[in-house]
This record gives structure tokens, sequence and C-alpha cells, in this order.
């Protein structure tokens, strides 16, 4: 009977003890990120929509070499190079990106030898069109965006 | 002649519990042969998150899997990451700097504790307390936040890549780090007093869904299960990888194998993973973080396998190479479908709520299953 209601007891400081951890909580900072009313804080490592990396005279680092398109897993990627005249390396001319279908693991970022293809942290694109998530990446192209075969 | 209350077959009934189920963990579809409030039997229906990971690896280069590593298994997915990493490491004969080991442990550690805050969360849950998961989550978000910052993405972290890990860190998250380390030490107390002590908690889990070390290592139970049976078998210190090796830490282990002692376990385990990313921060080597490896992936024709300690056991990859860019085959072994195979065993005779109490115990992640 003694034992009973030991347990009893231990049982009943035990759940007001969880209670008064939860009395803590209460007066506590708040930690919940007001997301759609205020904007998340990224970082800026966050892997968003890709773009061309340039070196420091503005050139394009791509050669077209075409070896993240090779190695991506979804396939999102179509490079056409040309070697334009007096130059003295191939450059895109034509970098087609379907980011409908990218799911960021940056197999082409780290494969690139160039460094040429970066992720930023731009992540919100909306759009009622599919042609609006095939996006040029290459700003000398001829159309701003190219269906993709 | 009267039919006993107890004898009547109205009592007898089949029910399914999932797909949808929210205590199902995902996608799993259990059907149950109830009398009454107690299970006879149950049959386990797997195959409602096949995603193809294995087929997806024999059509694209061997680089391009790394996408796939951290989706086989979405609550903690770096272990996989670094067991394909090794593998090809292992066929390219590539040697890794030793700031990306640390780097992979530390990553990987954060991982294991994201997951395991996780599974408490969640367990709790199935168990009906619902207070214990705002908690959890208020510090897996801590972890997921340093996650982010090292590997660029809060979940699906595609950070390991052959030589080596795809970024390194800043002395700004070596800082965030240890601050993460000060707070979850912190905050075991509150765990066991809100939890721990807890006598509703304690008497829903005691004695329940007892597993055997025989029982369980006749199923081929891996991870936290196994190791609440009282058998010390983790990869880490077993077979080490990746430089494990020169960690000290200790493989916490239960006495009973119930579902408190899988609790308690895991809460040791989160301990010892902040050790060994204590130890890491203590002595991260400076240099690269990537090996050169060749442009083109190709490793030469036989077979490779390695394996690691992921959140729920054992993760093995086994894969055949032609010599092409390609894989032949790929071959994955995951801890889930092991540790599921028990279940059945242990429903019999068993109550529906406990059923619940040792489906949740068991921490398991049903797409991983499904590959």
């Amino acid at each position: 009977m003694k034992a009973y209601f030991l347990d009893l007891y231990r049982g009943a400081v035990s759940l007001l003890d969880g209670m008064l951890v939860t009395l803590q909580a209460l007066f506590s900072p708040v930690v919940t990120e007001q997301y759609p009313r205020r904007a998340a804080v990224l970082s800026p490592h966050f892997r968003g929509s890709l773009k061309l990396a340039r070196d420091g005279q503005g050139q394009l680092l791509c050669t077209a070499c075409g070896l993240c398109a090779r190695s991506c897993p979804s396939t999102c990627l179509s490079v056409q190079g040309e070697k334009p005249a007096g130059a003295g390396r191939k450059f895109p001319a034509t970098f087609v990106y379907d980011i409908s279908r990218c799911s960021f693991c940056g197999t082409c970022v780290t494969g690139c030898p160039f460094g040429a293809v970066v992720f930023t942290p731009v992540r919100t694109r909306v759009s009622a069109s599919r042609d609006a998530f095939l996006l040029e990446l290459c700003p000398g192209a001829e159309e701003p965006f190219r269906p993709h075969t | 002649m009267t039919i006993s209350a107890a004898e009547s077959p109205h009592y007898r009934m089949h029910l399914n519990l999932g797909p949808q189920h929210p205590s199902t963990h995902g996608v799993l579809h259990l059907e149950l042969e109830m009398y009454g409030e107690y299970v006879l039997g149950i049959e386990t229906v797997l195959g409602y998150g096949h995603r193809m990971h294995e087929k997806t690896a024999e059509r694209r280069p061997w680089q391009a899997f790394f996408a796939n590593t951290p989706r086989i298994d979405y609550a903690c997915g770096l272990p996989h990451g670094h067991c394909y990493a090794l593998l090809l490491e292992e066929a390219l004969q590539i040697e890794v700097p030793e700031r990306a080991l640390s780097l992979r442990i530390v990553s990987s550690e954060l991982n294991r504790i994201a997951s395991h805050l996780l599974w408490v969360g969640a367990f709790l849950l199935d168990l009906g307390a619902f207070t214990p998961i705002l908690y959890c989550f208020d510090d897996r978000e801590q972890a997921v936040d340093i996650l982010e910052h090292m590997t660029g993405s809060r979940l699906t972290h595609p950070y390991m890549c052959a030589g080596g890990v795809t970024g390194d860190i800043d002395e700004e998250t070596v800082l965030k780090i240890r601050a993460f380390i000060r707070r979850m030490r912190s905050r075991f107390s509150i765990y066991e007093r809100l939890v721990t002590n807890n006598v509703i908690f304690v008497m829903r889990t005691r004695g329940i869904g007892v597993i055997t070390p025989e029982l369980a290592r006749a199923y081929g139970a891996t991870g936290p299960v196994l190791r609440a049976s009282g058998v010390a078998c983790d990869i880490r210190t077993v077979a080490p990888y990746g430089g494990y090796g020169r960690y000290t830490f200790d493989v916490p282990l239960g006495a009973s194998g119930d579902c408190l002692d899988r609790y308690r376990v895991r809460m040791a385990e989160i301990r010892q993973s902040l050790a060994i990313i204590e130890q890491a921060l203590d002595r991260l080597p400076g240099g690269p973080v990537r090996a050169a490896v060749p442009r083109k992936i190709a490793p030469p024709p036989g077979e490779y396998s390695s394996s690691v300690e992921g959140a729920r056991g054992h993760v093995t990859y086994w894969a055949v190479s032609d010599g092409s860019e390609i894989p032949y085959r790929l071959k994955i072994r995951s801890a889930c479908m092991g540790n599921l195979s028990l279940l059945p065993e242990l429903c019999r005779g068993m109550l529906l709520a406990d059923l619940i109490a040792t489906l949740g115990s068991l921490d398991l992640v049903i797409p991983e299953i499904d590959r």
C-alpha cells in the first residue's frame, strides 16, 4: 500500500516537473520564424538558381566543354559552344538551364573544372508559363528562352 | 451452448493501418489481424514510396548519383553520401584531404543529431505527447541552420563528393557549431525533466516491444535498435571508416531492448555525437577540402563496396563497374528493412497502442526501404 502511494507521489512530481519546463518556455524568447510575413534569412551558401561566373575582366569562364550537361542527374542543362574569331578558346553560344527539372544537387558546380557554374541564393521563381523556367544563362544568346530539346 | 463474449467472431477483425496514417512515418501500410484491441498478426505492405534509385544509378554517370544519396534517407542523408563517396574513392584510389575527412564527420554527426531529435519528437507524438516535438524542432532547427550554411541546403544535403566535400567552412561556422554543442548539452536536463522522467512516458515504453539480442541478430537489425538490445555493434568502432578511428567515443548500449532503451540509446548517441564534433573541431586541420579527381569518372571493372553507420543503422553500397562512365549495377543496403522485419515477430499479442509505440521506436524511414 505504501509503495502504491509512493508511486502516485513520484508520478505526480514528474508530471508537475514537466509542466514547470513548459511554463518556463512560456517566458523564453519566441524562436518561430514568421516566414511569409518576414523574409527568411538565407545562408549565402544556399543553393538557388545557377548562374555563369565571370573572371576579373568580365569574361565568362565557361568553355562550353559540356561536362556539366553530361553529368547532370536531371539532364536540365544544354550547352552549345562556338569559337569567336580571334578568341583563344570556345565560349558558350547558348546555355539553357531548365530550372523546373533542377534538384540543386550541385553536380555541375563541383564537377566544373573551370569553376564556371555557380549557385546564387535566388530561389523564388513564379510564372504561369513553363517556358519561363527555361533560363538562358548566356547573356549573348539571341533568344532569351529557348525550348529544351 | 452459448458463445462467450471473448470467443465471439465479432471481435476478430482485419484492420488497415496506413499508408496515409500519421504514425506510420511515411507510407507504410500494415494489415493487422486483430482480436479486439489485441494484435494477432501483421503483414507489412511496402512499395508506396518507390523512386527507383538503384535503377536511376544505372542510367547516369557515377558522379550524378550523389544527388540521389541524401534523398534515399531524407532524415539522415549525409551518411549515405559518405558511403557512396567512400566507394568511389576506393574504386578510383583517391586520397581524401584531412580537412575533408573532418568536415565529413562533423556534418554526418550533425545530421545524426538532427535525425535523432526528429525521431524523439515523432516517437512522442506517436505516444500522444505533443509538446516535446516543439522542443526537439527548436534544437533541430539550430543543427539544420548550421548544415544549411555548410552544405547549402536544409534537408537533402548533397555535401559529399568523390575526393572530399563540396564546400569549406569558415571560422564563423566553427563558432556556430561550438555554440550549438554548448546549447545542446544544456538542453539534456530539459529532455530529462520533460520526457525521460515522465511517469506516463516510462509506463508506456518500459517492457514494450522487447527485442532480445538473438532476435535482433536473427532479423539483421542494426543501429540503435540493435544496440538497445545490448549488442555493441557500431561500424564507426567495429570497422572505422573515414577517420572515425581517431576519435574517442562510447557506444551507448541498452539492457533490456524495450522501447525505453531505444529512446535512451538515441539520447545517449546525441551526447556522443556532440563529443565527436567537438574533437573534430579541436583538431580541424587546414588545407584543401577536395582532392583532384579525374574529369571522367570510370572505375576499373570490378566490384566495390563500402559501409557506414547511418542514424538508423548500417548503410552499405555495393557497385559493379564495367569500366564505363555509368555504373553497371548499384545495390544499397539500408537499415530500415531489417529493423522493420522485427515488427511481425514483436507484435503478436500486443495491444494496438503498444504496436504504435513499438513501430515508432524502430525509427523507420519507409522510402529508405523502397529504393
